[in-house]
This record gives structure tokens, C-alpha cells and sequence, in this order.
């Protein structure tokens, strides 16, 4: 065997496993391909805010925006335990046409569907609602949110002032499509029909009918490792929830 | 380090590299970038450390291959890294040109990068496991304590001097410093220590160590089959030439069959010259 071989060999005998072990990690974690942000595409940090996309001044009104809203948000939070996360938010703005989403575990937030030249407004309300739901996850990392209280919340802090209220369109939307039964809601997934409008509304509603410590009760509930146990949002709020959520949204 | 009644005036009691070497050139390297880090800060540019460092999302998902073997020259400002800059770039140098003069600058940079490569797949494994991705690795811990323990494992009763006074064995003083190294990274991972970096750079380089002998024994046993094997063949081929050329002495070239024939070509091999240089 010549020399070269040798050394070729020995060099790929060596360096192999950590080459198996990355293609592993590249393909199993292949659900992350989107979350990586190209290279070509321009960076702007603001401290803890870095922004990949086109156009200084529109991620420099959004660091500014974003920066007051967080501080708003987590001052005027008693239930959720918003929090940032260590590394700052990391937020990439794409014109490809695809559902904006953050990733469970990261601080990278991808909102899709914005056109390079469109004005800096239209990217707040993916924003907010998206930022809302990585503080609700970073403020109990080890929580495993039901879903309907997750993007109820997220839903319900969206919008250019991220202090929560309720979005008219969405409660009718939840009138006109409502669940057989309240159980039903709660224990539906994210690709239920209408999911977004209804986890609003449930959201929304107990904002109105019950008092901040009963839903911080349920928050806690909600923050603790593992699935809320059944019955556990009747015995908080009320047995006869159901029906004040559907008076709540023929009120509409 | 030699005694003092074996040092004649031609000992050399230094194991300092005066001269250009792979391991001088990646420490000139490393305070570049480091002057470059500081330049970046002042002017508060995120770009170079930004697009250095090792991310696990870019360099894994994102196929930005470079972040493997750049990382180590991502450094942070920190009064503690760059304490810890100091005193790993100062033992990487005596070290790190120790082992070139045995291995050779080519082999001593392959190393180099090997360590930052498995460096590097260690924590994006581990954040791969964690299921967080928000934390970078940054500095040079990975590939110099990969460096530290290769040497130290060539000789690890060797007298070195802690700290410049205190005469310890090397595999100790190693020890001390990985220790010492990993405490620091779990207090300063946000920092971009990452404490599994520097683990996995140090099991790679162990594997190494302990396998690189065998793989050459191994190499060396498959080459001496393939010798063995050649030379029966060439001997069986040699016999069989002989009794051919008997055959064609007394029957003809006519004679032969397409098999004899074939083996006649197969055997002009060994009887050909070896190619000449051309000097035109």
C-alpha cells in the first residue's frame, strides 16, 4: 500500500465516525431544515435581537417595537411567567409562502410569506403571536403545554400592542364553527378545523369570567411536566364552564 | 526534559520552536482572530464571530460545513476566556510544537482539525439530545485540550513544569488543566465553552492515541499479505512458465492451448523491465 493510501485510509478510518454521527443528526432532525437561515441573507443585532432579513430600517422599527412590547408583556404578566430566552430571539423574515412558525427547543422564530418591500407593520402580527408562544415555552421549558393553551394565549397576545385582548374576528369564526362539546376543544390538535379561533376564544373568555388567580391556578397546572389531567379545567374554573363559554361567544 | 549530567552544550533543553511550524502558524492564527474579535466589538459588527462560530442548526442542518473547523477561532471577550486563551495558547505551543516534531506539520494540522471537527460533533449532539439549539461554541479549548492529552499520552511520566514552577508528570498536569477547563465551561457555556466540546475533542483524541497504533499494525499486516499472496502466485506462475516453455521446446508454439497461452501473457509481467524515468 503507497504512502497516500495509507494516510487516506487512516484519515478516513479516523474521522468517519463523526461523519456518520452528523449525517444521523442531519437527517433525524431533518423536521429543523427550515430553521436554519441562509447565509445570503442580511443580519441586523440589535443586543439580543437578531433579525435575518431584507431592509435595515424596517428590522430596525421592529427592534424597536418588539423591544417595548417584550418589556410591556413581562411587566404586566401575573399568570403565564413570560420570559425571554438567554440567547435573545433570533427572527427570520422569508417571502416564500408558508405558515410562519418557532421551533420547540429554539429561540429562532421564521415568519413567512413577506414580501421583500412589504412595510415592517405586516410583519407584526405573525411576530408578536409567535414571540408570545417562545416566552410562554422558555418561562417552563419542561411544560408540556396542551395545545389549545398554547396558541389560545399566543393568539391572544398578538397584534401591534402585545397587551391581550380579545380578536372579534376569531370569536365569530369560533361561534359560527363551534365543537360539539367544550372537552371536545380542549383536547383537539393543531390541525383540528378551525383550532386557532376556538383556543382564542377559550382563551379570551376566561380572561373575562374568571379571576387572575384562578386562571394562574390553571396556568400552574399547565406549566407542570406532563398532559393536564382530566377534569382538571372544571374543577378549576366551574363545573358549568361550558355553557358561559357558549353564552360567552353568542354575546359576540 | 533531560537531567542535568546529560546535557552536553549540543542538548536542546527547549522544546521551543524558533522556526515556522504548523503549530506557530494556527497560534498567529488564533491572536488574529482575536485582534479581529476586538476590532468587531468596538465597531459592534456581529459578522465575524457571528459567522465563525459553531451553531448547531447552521453547521449540521444548514450544511455550513466551515463552522466545524472555524469555531476555536470564534473568541469571546471575556476577562475569564481570555484568561483561559492565555494559558491554553501558551501550553498549546510548547506542546503542540512538541508533537509536530515528531509527527510532522501536515499530520499535527489534521490533527488540529479533527479535534475541532469532533469537538464540534459532540455538542451539536448534545443540543441535538437536549433539544435546544440557542447555544454556540466558541475558543480554542476543544482542539488544544485534544492536543494536551495527545502529547501527554506519548510520554505521560514525563516531568512538566504547573504553572512554570511545579515540577508534575505531564498526564497529571493534563488532567489538572482539562479539570480545570471543564469547570470553566460549565460556568461560562452561555459563553460559548461548551464543556462537551472539550469532552468529546478529548475522547477523540484517546481513541486516537490507543487506535492509531493498532490501525498501522493492522495496515501493516494487511500489506504483508498482499505481499505474501503475491509472491506465491508469482512462484505457482513461475512453475507453470517453466513447464510451458518445456512444452513449446518440444511440440511447438502450435501446441499451446488458449489457457497456456493466456498464462504466457499473465507472465510476461514478471519478466518486463521496470518503466524508465523519461529526462526529456
Amino acid at each position: 500500500m503507497s504512502d497516500f493510501r495509507r494516510r487516506f485510509v487512516r484519515v478516513s478510518v479516523f474521522l468517519l465516525p463523526a461523519f456518520l454521527l452528523l449525517a444521523a443528526l442531519h437527517f433525524f432532525r431533518g423536521d429543523l431544515r427550515d430553521a436554519a437561515a441562509s447565509l445570503m441573507t442580511p443580519r441586523y443585532v440589535f443586543d439580543d435581537l437578531t433579525f435575518i432579513m431584507r431592509g435595515r430600517a424596517r428590522a430596525e422599527q421592529l427592534a424597536g417595537w418588539l423591544r417595548k412590547e417584550i418589556t410591556d408583556l413581562q411587566s404586566n404578566d401575573r399568570i403565564y411567567r413570560f420570559k425571554t430566552p438567554a440567547s435573545g430571539f433570533r427572527i427570520e423574515v422569508r417571502n416564500e409562502q408558508k405558515p410562519s412558525e418557532c421551533y420547540v427547543g429554539s429561540n429562532r422564530i421564521l415568519i413567512c410569506g413577506i414580501p421583500d418591500d412589504a412595510p415592517w407593520e405586516r410583519i407584526q402580527p405573525d411576530l408578536s403571536r409567535l414571540v408570545a408562544r417562545v416566552m410562554l415555552r422558555e418561562g417552563a421549558p419542561d411544560a408540556d403545554y396542551s395545545p389549545w393553551f398554547e396558541e389560545g394565549v399566543s393568539r391572544f397576545y398578538e397584534g401591534a400592542k402585545m397587551i391581550g385582548y380579545r380578536k372579534d374576528e376569531l370569536i365569530t369564526t369560533a361561534f359560527r364553527n363551534q365543537p360539539a362539546t367544550l372537552a371536545e376543544a380542549l383536547a383537539s390538535r393543531r390541525d383540528a378545523p378551525y383550532f386557532d379561533a376556538i383556543s382564542h376564544s377559550i382563551v379570551a373568555f376566561l380572561h373575562v369570567a374568571y379571576s387572575v388567580d384562578k386562571r394562574a391556578q390553571y396556568a400552574e397546572i399547565e406549566r407542570a411536566p406532563g398532559s393536564v389531567p382530566l377534569g382538571e379545567f372544571e374543577r378549576i374554573f366551574d363545573p358549568d364552564v361550558e355553557r358561559k363559554w357558549r353564552d360567552y361567544l353568542d354575546r359576540r | 526534559m533531560p537531567t542535568w549530567d546529560e546535557i552536553t552544550p549540543y542538548t536542546e533543553r527547549s522544546t521551543f520552536s524558533k522556526h515556522a511550524s504548523v503549530t506557530n502558524g494556527l497560534l498567529v492564527v488564533h491572536l488574529v482572530a482575536l485582534a479581529a474579535a476586538g476590532v468587531f466589538s468596538l465597531a459592534g459588527w456581529r459578522g465575524f464571530p457571528e459567522a465563525v462560530e459553531f451553531q448547531t442548526l447552521q453547521s449540521v442542518v444548514g450544511l455550513e460545513a466551515w463552522r466545524f473547523i472555524t469555531y476555536p477561532y470564534a473568541h469571546v471577550l471575556e476577562p475569564g476566556c481570555l484568561v483561559a486563551f492565555v494559558i491554553l495558547g501558551w501550553m498549546f505551543l510548547r506542546a503542540g510544537n512538541e508533537l509536530e516534531r515528531e509527527w510532522g506539520g501536515a499530520r499535527m494540522f489534521g490533527f488540529c482539525l479533527a479535534m475541532a471537527l469532533y469537538g464540534g460533533t459532540a455538542h451539536a449532539l448534545y443540543e441535538g439530545f437536549r433539544g435546544t439549539f440557542d447555544t454556540p461554541a466558541r475558543g480554542l479549548y476543544a482542539p488544544v485540550l485534544g492536543i494536551l492529552l495527545a502529547n501527554a499520552l506519548r510520554n505521560p511520566r514525563k516531568p512538566v513544569l504547573l504553572l512554570m514552577l511545579v515540577p508534575v508528570r505531564a498526564i497529571t498536569l493534563f488532567w489538572l488543566v482539562f479539570g480545570s477547563a471543564l469547570l470553566f465551561g460549565v460556568f461560562a457555556f452561555k459563553q460559548g465553552a461548551s464543556p462537551v466540546a472539550m469532552a468529546g475533542a478529548v475522547a477523540a483524541a484517546w481513541a486516537y492515541t490507543r487506535l492509531d497504533p493498532r490501525l498501522d499494525r493492522f495496515l501493516e499486516w494487511v500489506d504483508t499479505r498482499r505481499a505474501r499472496a503475491k509472491f506465491l502466485e508469482e512462484f505457482e506462475l513461475r512453475a507453470q512458465v517453466d513447464a510451458l516453455l518445456e512444452k513449446i521446446q518440444r511440440e511447438g508454439m502450435s501446441a499451446l492451448t488458449r489457457p497456456e497461452r493466456r498464462i504466457l501473457r499473465r507472465a510476461s509481467g514478471l519478466y518486463r523491465p521496470p518503466a524508465r524515468p523519461n529526462h526529456e
